[in-house]
């Protein structure tokens, strides 16, 4: 009795000791080897081996056990003998079914135990000597069935656990996409508008100074158009990698489009008469950085940055603005600031002055006047006549004249700029067409008094819209013209940007019967390698060579070798800015085929030049 | 096969001057590795004898213990230097660690068959019983593996492991003997008490059995068996002849020593793990002396001429003997042939894996390896 009582203790002891083992560890790993170091003593094994299915969650309760694979073992060093490995693989096979939990084998001395852990896999006990009596044998069993239900649930949870994980990281992958520029990795517009705002209230709150400095980079463009956009993005990831390794640590840098950055000076120091030279100090960190050569796929690439600081709270004008106000004026006093610089010749930099922001001020007001003045008809098309060496009028340059109740007459030098960074420039144009459209179909007769053609200019932004080509089509067609009648200018720069797809659209258009005249020949930076597969019909040569040109000689030379080579090409020449009747009597000999400028006329209206036609032409 | 140990040799001076001729003289004397077994009475410091360590250039090995024990002698001053007639490998490993990546490399490959592996460790390092995994880990139950914990019946942890790098603290020394050595594992204690479960416990210290106070269970049980009152006497005086008994399997008990009470509850020597069923042990002089006798696991005609015995015997066993100890140590004599080389010391805790077995962490116990 005393005997069978004292089995019995040892049994439930030995359940209780190994189940309380089973710990609450999230690792599956920790959990196993902590339980198994206990079944190791209290049984006195010298083995014990856990077998597990790779993908316990996938199997099925008897595949579980066939397909599990050593997963741990103590001791980690031990080589057990290929007798015994071969009983292991048989109890593996007979532990497969559903009724059967435990199975054993001996090996001259050694005996194995082998007991199913569901779902997971199974276990081995080894023994020397002595092998576990049957009773303990039995008793493991619903431990190791508890020791299998919280591996589960490990594995459950880790699997829970890297799926969170996962969907965090792709959260805050997202959320770092979403405020930083996806080829800088600096923050984008959006994050640095947040983080100027708290830099804004704090130095608002700590009465220290902050600079935001607006930086642009001089020739950018010229670096794509030369080495294709490819080289252009690694170039602009070697500046944002230069602007970082320059600036302070609290100091903010940002991308926020294009080849312009911001940097924010968080704190500059509490003393106002030290503000400009310690925020130009942080400035000639950056020029000096930036001047330095970067080299991009073996070619060497040099720029620089204009650069426009602005102050805060030194700046601000509107002390009752909000926070979020006063950040907008001092982006815009940064940017006026930087064209300055960049106006000036670039590299270099300017502090925002209240000048600038009378210009800042205009550019706002002209950029939103901009948008209503078709609606209100605040604009017209003017008409410069060309004439040829007889001083009859054989085409016109339609210009966009506008005049706004405010501000007067804008100068198309000013707004045109404008309305281009504002992208207003797409319905402007579109308007310029269709005006042209509609004044070559409603006088009809200037084409009977000579009129070759009226040219509207096209700029580079137009040009790369995909439906650019259905567009002057359409307005064609919808106003029933002749395509001749109609040409359209282009610069030199706006030809080469997007040089393939340019062609292409010309052809289509040429082939439609609308010619191509190339504007401002000579000022542009591109090479001549590209002229002679433009399908261009005349090329006007630049005011820059032509006015004063009979006492320059070297305007002279490239005024003759330009025309030269277009006759060579099959292209017409027209120059533009003749002034003086000195240009008119040195154009004389030259074999242009028309010439326009102020000595001729200026742009006039409509009826003006209908009536300037009929002087000319039908005397 | 010649005997492993070529000599013992033992000097009861306690300074350092002395140590160094004795380990001088061994080396002239062509010893290939040396073992020394010092008594913490001498008061040997890092300072002292890291010089005389150092400057050695053959293996060493060895520790300071209570006492240490030569043929049927037990000293508590002095030295013993034992000469090896065949270099050892030696590793030394700091047991808050794993075990380096040398040890881990060198040891699975060891034939078990002709090494055996001494271990002695810093018995009052927290890490014994991580290291004994570790050790077990790599080791396996292929190879026999015996050995004991070094340091001061103070329980003052300090340098005690001697090596060629100098007096180690909280080390363990493995050593390779190049002989398959029988290892015998024996105590003596009975179950008087118990089953008992730890509900609380922390490292090695027990708070609560089935969830009363670990000291109040304790108390209650052995004040009905000891003569000694728990109001007047030391606690370690009642508390060394009960000791606590965890069972295993096999019916083997593993002992627990319990060396004080504390705030918390009952410090044994040796992890006590929660959840473990524990008995309170009791053990009668000579029950104990016979078990000691048993640990010499070697048939009479087994021994040659060349038998060499290390003992690893618990202090608190001679603390419980008192002046019995001395048959002890002749009851463990007399098992062996007249000529065997004797030499051990008492541990603070042994170390030993029984034949197929795990590393256990012993207390109160007699652990003998033997080269018949």
């Amino acid at each position: 009795m005393h005997t069978q009582v004292n089995k019995t203790l040892q049994i439930v002891a030995i359940q209780h000791e190994l189940a309380m083992g089973i710990g609450l560890f999230l690792g599956i790993d920790d959990m196993l080897k902590r339980f198994m170091l206990i079944a190791l003593r209290r049984l006195n094994l010298s083995g014990h081996y856990i077998y597990k299915h790779p993908n316990p969650l996938q199997a099925d309760s008897n595949t579980v056990i066939t397909e599990a694979e050593l997963f741990f073992k103590i001791p980690s060093n031990s080589q057990e003998n290929k007798d015994i490995q071969r009983e292991i693989v048989k109890l593996q096979k007979s532990l497969a079914n559903d009724t059967t939990h435990l199975a054993k084998a001996q090996v001259k001395n050694t005996y194995i135990l082998a007991i199913k852990l569901p779902n997971i896999g199974f276990a081995v006990l080894i023994k020397q000597l002595k092998p576990i009596r049957n009773s303990i044998a039995h008793a493991l069993v619903p431990v190791f069935h508890r020791l299998a239900m919280s591996a589960l649930y490990c594995i459950e949870k880790k699997k829970l656990l890297a799926e969170v994980e996962a969907r965090k990281a792709a959260e805050s992958a997202l959320r770092f996409q979403a405020s930083h520029d996806a080829l800088t990795n600096l923050p984008n517009r959006k994050s640095m508008l947040e983080q100027l705002q708290q830099a804004v209230a704090s130095a608002e709150r700590h009465n220290h100074i902050g600079a935001v400095l607006f930086l642009d980079l001089d020739k950018f463009k010229w670096i794509n158009d030369s080495y294709g956009h490819e080289v252009g993005d690694k170039f602009l990831q070697a500046v944002a990698l230069r602007l970082q390794k320059c600036t302070r640590e609290d100091d903010i840098c940002a991308r926020i489009g294009g080849d312009e950055f911001i940097v924010i000076a968080t704190n500059i120091g509490l003393n106002p008469k030290n503000a400009v030279r310690d925020t130009q100090v942080i400035i000639e960190n950056i020029i000096t950085e930036l001047n330095q050569k970067i080299i991009i796929d073996n070619i060497q690439l040099n720029s620089s940055f204009s650069i426009g600081a602005a102050l805060f709270p030194l700046d601000f004008t509107q002390p009752n603005d909000n926070i979020s106000e006063k950040c907008d004026s001092l982006l815009r006093f940064s940017d006026a600031a930087m064209y300055r610089a960049k106006a000036r010749g670039g590299n270099g930099f300017e502090f925002f002055s209240s000048d600038m922001q009378k210009a800042s001020d205009r550019r706002l007001k002209i950029e939103s006047y901009l948008k209503l003045a078709i609606t209100n008809q605040e604009l017209q098309l003017f008409f410069q006549p060309i004439m040829d060496k007889n001083e009859r009028v054989i085409a016109s340059e339609a210009l966009l004249r506008w005049h706004n109740t405010e501000l007067g007459d804008i100068s198309p030098a000013e707004f045109i700029p404008i309305a281009e960074s504002s992208l207003s420039i797409h319905r402007i144009g579109h308007w310029v067409l269709i005006q042209a459209c509609k004044i070559i179909q409603q006088h009809d007769d200037l084409f009977s008094m000579g009129l070759n053609h009226i040219s509207i200019n096209i700029s580079a932004h137009q040009i790369r819209q995909p439906d650019f080509v259905d567009n002057i089509i359409n307005s064609v067609n919808e106003y029933h013209i002749l395509p001749s009648r109609l040409q359209l200018e282009i610069t030199e720069t706006a030809a080469i940007d997007d040089i393939e797809s340019t062609i292409e659209k010309m052809l289509i258009l040429n082939k439609f019967g609308i010619k191509f005249s190339l504007d401002d020949f000579g000022t542009g930076y591109s090479s001549l390698s590209y002229l002679h597969r433009l399908p261009l019909n005349i090329i006007k040569i630049d005011r820059g060579f032509i006015t004063g040109v009979e006492n320059n000689i070297e305007n002279q030379v490239m005024v003759e070798a330009t025309i030269a080579m277009a006759h060579r090409l099959n292209i017409q020449c027209i120059a533009e800015g003749v002034e003086t009747q000195s240009d008119v009597n040195y154009l004389q000999h030259q074999p242009v085929y028309g010439l326009q400028g102020y000595f001729y006329s200026k742009a006039l209206p409509v009826q003006e030049f209908k009536h300037f036609i009929q002087n000319k032409n039908l005397d | 096969m010649r005997n492993l140990v070529k000599s013992i040799e033992y000097s009861d001076r306690q300074d350092s001057t002395a140590l160094s001729e004795m380990i001088n003289k061994a080396i002239s004397n062509d010893a290939k590795s040396l073992m020394v077994l010092a008594c913490d009475r001498n008061g040997f410091t890092a300072a002292q004898i890291d010089p005389i360590l150092q400057a050695i250039d053959i293996p060493i090995f060895g520790g300071i213990f209570p006492t240490i024990l030569h043929n049927q002698h037990h000293y508590d001053r002095g030295f013993l230097v034992c000469s090896l007639s065949q270099t050892v490998q030696i590793h030394h490993n700091n047991m808050a660690e794993n075990l380096s990546l040398e040890v881990s490399a060198k040891l699975p490959a060891l034939d078990a068959t002709s090494n055996s592996i001494m271990i002695i460790l810093d018995g009052l390092s927290q890490y014994i019983d991580s290291f004994i995994n570790n050790l077990y880990d790599c080791t396996g139950s292929a190879i026999n593996i015996f050995g004991g914990g070094a340091g001061s019946l103070s329980f003052e942890q300090k340098p005690c492991i001697i090596s060629n790098n100098g007096l180690l603290e909280n080390h363990a020394q493995i050593v390779v003997l190049p002989r398959l050595m029988n290892i015998g594992i024996e105590h003596g204690w009975e179950i008087l008490a118990g089953p008992f479960m730890i509900t609380e416990a922390e490292g090695n210290t027990i708070h609560s059995l089935n969830y009363s106070p670990a000291y109040n269970v304790y108390k209650e049980i052995v004040s009905s068996h000891s003569e000694l009152s728990f109001e007047t006497s030391d606690f370690f005086e009642i508390a060394k002849t009960f000791p606590f008994g965890m069972e295993r399997l096999d019916g083997e008990v593993l002992v627990r020593d319990i060396i004080k009470v504390t705030q918390d509850g009952l410090l044994c020597v040796g992890n006590v793990p929660v959840n473990t069923m524990i008995y309170i042990l009791n053990g009668h002089p000579q029950q104990l002396i016979d078990a000691a006798a048993h640990a010499v696991n070697v048939k009479p005609d087994e021994f040659t001429a060349q038998t060499d015995a290390f003992v690893f015997d618990c202090i608190s066993r001679k603390l419980f003997l008192t002046n019995r100890f001395d048959d002890e140590l002749h009851a463990i004599k007399s098992q062996l042939p007249s000529n065997a080389n004797l030499i051990g010391v008492l541990s603070l805790g042994e170390i030993a894996n029984s034949e197929g077995s795990v590393i256990q962490f012993h207390n109160k116990t007699t652990v003998i390896g033997i080269s018949p």
